[in-house]
């Protein structure tokens, strides 16, 4: 009976190291993307694009992205904007107005009497236009705050001369010119998120998310997938990339097509853009179920390594909670075990995190620069201790022996269980971040030594819980946009 | 789609080759972090 429950709990800590070894996929297979890339098929494709821009009272951020978007590298005559404005109460519909004048029939603008229903319908009514008509061969799907590189469109284009791709998207980078912890954090997720993973998922042959912010489809490829963007979750981009890829088209991620976007600088603002997303991705679980871990000959989406990347995000808080869970058991069943697997969990994720992380910088040199702290503290000062506890114990003995301080008795115990269950307790302190930040004088400082102290991936964790219970509770889907003021760097 | 000239295929194809030589500077560098931190590992195991 004791050696099952042992078994059980060493499994539970086990699980809890596989968001671990998906990283470590991931940044295995990324190298390979030297040779497994589309460049080979890729060639000159230079389609009529259709942009289309979502614009909900984005009067301060629009004029910047739109003149961006008239002064890219790409044929005039083949690029035309059109801006559905979802009835903005700001001075959108003026700024439009204005641009379309200064620019007849390169800039539209598109008016939705009734507004505020999210944006994959304000897309739809844009996509309906302009499939309408056969002057579009390529729909390029943005947000309004985005600025796009000048070479960044051709470069996306370019894979279309393969008949094969049915959408590409870009790397879109954190651009805001005056940066804080969160943004800087950010940056550095964006880099291992899209600049490592999705070349990953390029070479795996299965893209999780065409970015919202900048996805361009085929005409051919929209109208495969019903000439509209789903409307059923609040991740209509990932509904999007999944469909595209279920009809057997393919998904490219092209890296050197850069894209800035404003993103949220407090963790209220960023909790509530990434709830959104969390959300998305479970009701998207939850939606194509039938799908994970059957590999399909039309598609990759089923695929052991994709299913496994898929749910080590999604998942991350329940195996956080199991190996909390295993090793906190194993210490009372069997203590010696605990603490060999301790050790185990964690130079694994010791080792892992420097190697993804030392990548990481490269791919974006500039943004690990002016990131570097936050490169270093991304798993949170709590587990770097975790981390340096499990590859030297002997260090750690020393530095007690140093501070003059006697760790025995209870005192050891009381340090063994909060390091065992430091996954879940660092969730519950970036949960706290988010609560006192609003406090007047003390609450920015508090929540941003928390933050720092749990790490920014236990908040992305916090969120994913929220999301979980949002979803339980079948709570209002209500579309709620992030505020965006102009601050990305022109 | 509509026909390109000459220079503006072998202006692409230019784009294409950089862009593709690129990925390779991220083998290299990705196999110089490999190799960093193996090396660490090997010290902690030397130290230990």
């Amino acid at each position: 009976m004791t050696t099952a429950l042992v078994t059980l709990l060493v499994v539970f800590v086990l699980v809890g190291t596989v968001p671990v070894w998906a990283t470590a996929l991931q940044y295995a297979v990324l190298p390979f993307h030297a040779v497994i890339n589309h460049y080979g098929k890729a060639g000159y494709a230079c389609p009529r694009v259709a942009v289309i821009v979502p614009a909900w009272n984005e009067a301060l951020v629009l004029g910047a992205a739109i003149d961006r978007l008239l002064r890219l590298d790409y044929p005039p005559d083949r690029l035309r904007i059109y801006v559905v404005d979802d009835a903005s109460t700001d001075a959108t519909p003026e700024v439009v107005r204005a641009l379309a004048l200064a620019h007849p029939g390169r800039v539209v603008h598109l008016r939705r009497d009734r507004g505020g229903e999210g944006k994959a319908h304000t897309l739809n009514h844009g996509i309906s236009i302009v499939l309408a008509e056969p002057w579009a061969e390529a729909i390029l799907i943005m947000d309004a705050d985005v600025i796009f590189a000048a070479d960044s469109l051709r470069k996306m284009t370019r894979h279309f001369a393969d008949p094969k791709v049915g959408a590409v998207t870009a790397y879109i980078a954190e651009g805001s010119a005056d940066r804080n912890a969160i943004t800087r954090f950010i940056g550095i997720e964006y880099v291992m998120a899209q600049l490592g993973s999705r070349r990953a998922q390029n070479v795996l042959g299965a893209i999780a998310c065409l970015a919202g912010g900048a996805q361009l489809h085929t005409r051919a490829n929209l109208e495969a997938i019903g000439g509209r963007i789903p409307t059923g979750t609040l991740a209509e981009d990932t509904m999007a990339t999944f469909e595209s890829q279920l009809r057997g088209r393919r998904m490219v991620f092209e890296p050197h097509a850069l894209v800035l976007a404003e993103e949220p600088r407090t963790i209220r603002a960023l909790w509530k853009q990434r709830l959104r997303w969390a959300r998305g991705n479970v009701q998207v679980t939850k939606h194509y179920r039938q799908l994970w871990f059957r590999p399909s000959r039309t598609h990759r989406l089923g695929g052991i390594a994709f299913g496994l990347i898929w749910f080590s995000v999604l998942l991350l808080p329940v195996m956080m909670v199991l190996a909390a869970v295993g090793l906190v058991g194993l210490m009372w069943l069997h203590s010696s075990l605990a603490a060999f697997v301790f050790s185990l969990m964690w130079i694994a994720a010791a080792v892992v995190y420097v190697y993804s992380m030392l990548v990481a910088v490269q791919l974006d040199p500039r943004t690990g620069l002016r990131s570097w702290r936050e490169a270093i503290l991304f798993p949170g000062i709590g587990s770097l201790i975790l981390m340096a506890v499990a590859i030297s114990p002997p260090l750690v003995e020393l530095v007690w022996a140093q501070l003059g301080v006697v760790v025995e008795g209870s005192t050891e115990l009381a340090l063994l269980v909060a390091m065992y269950v430091w996954g879940p307790v660092a969730m519950l302190g970036a949960w706290l971040a988010r609560v006192v930040e609003p406090v007047p004088v003390l609450g920015w400082l508090l929540s941003r030594v928390l933050l720092y102290v749990v790490g920014y991936g236990s908040l992305l964790c916090a969120i994913t819980v929220d999301a979980y219970v949002q979803e339980w509770r079948r709570a209002d889907m209500t579309w709620s946009k992030t505020e965006k003021v102009g601050r990305v760097l022109g | 789609m509509t026909t390109p000239t000459r220079s503006e295929v072998a202006a692409v194809q230019r784009e294409l080759r950089r862009d593709a030589r690129l990925e390779w500077r991220v083998l290299l560098k990705a196999g110089g972090a490999l190799v960093l931190v193996t090396v660490a590992v090997l010290l902690r195991e030397l130290a230990l």
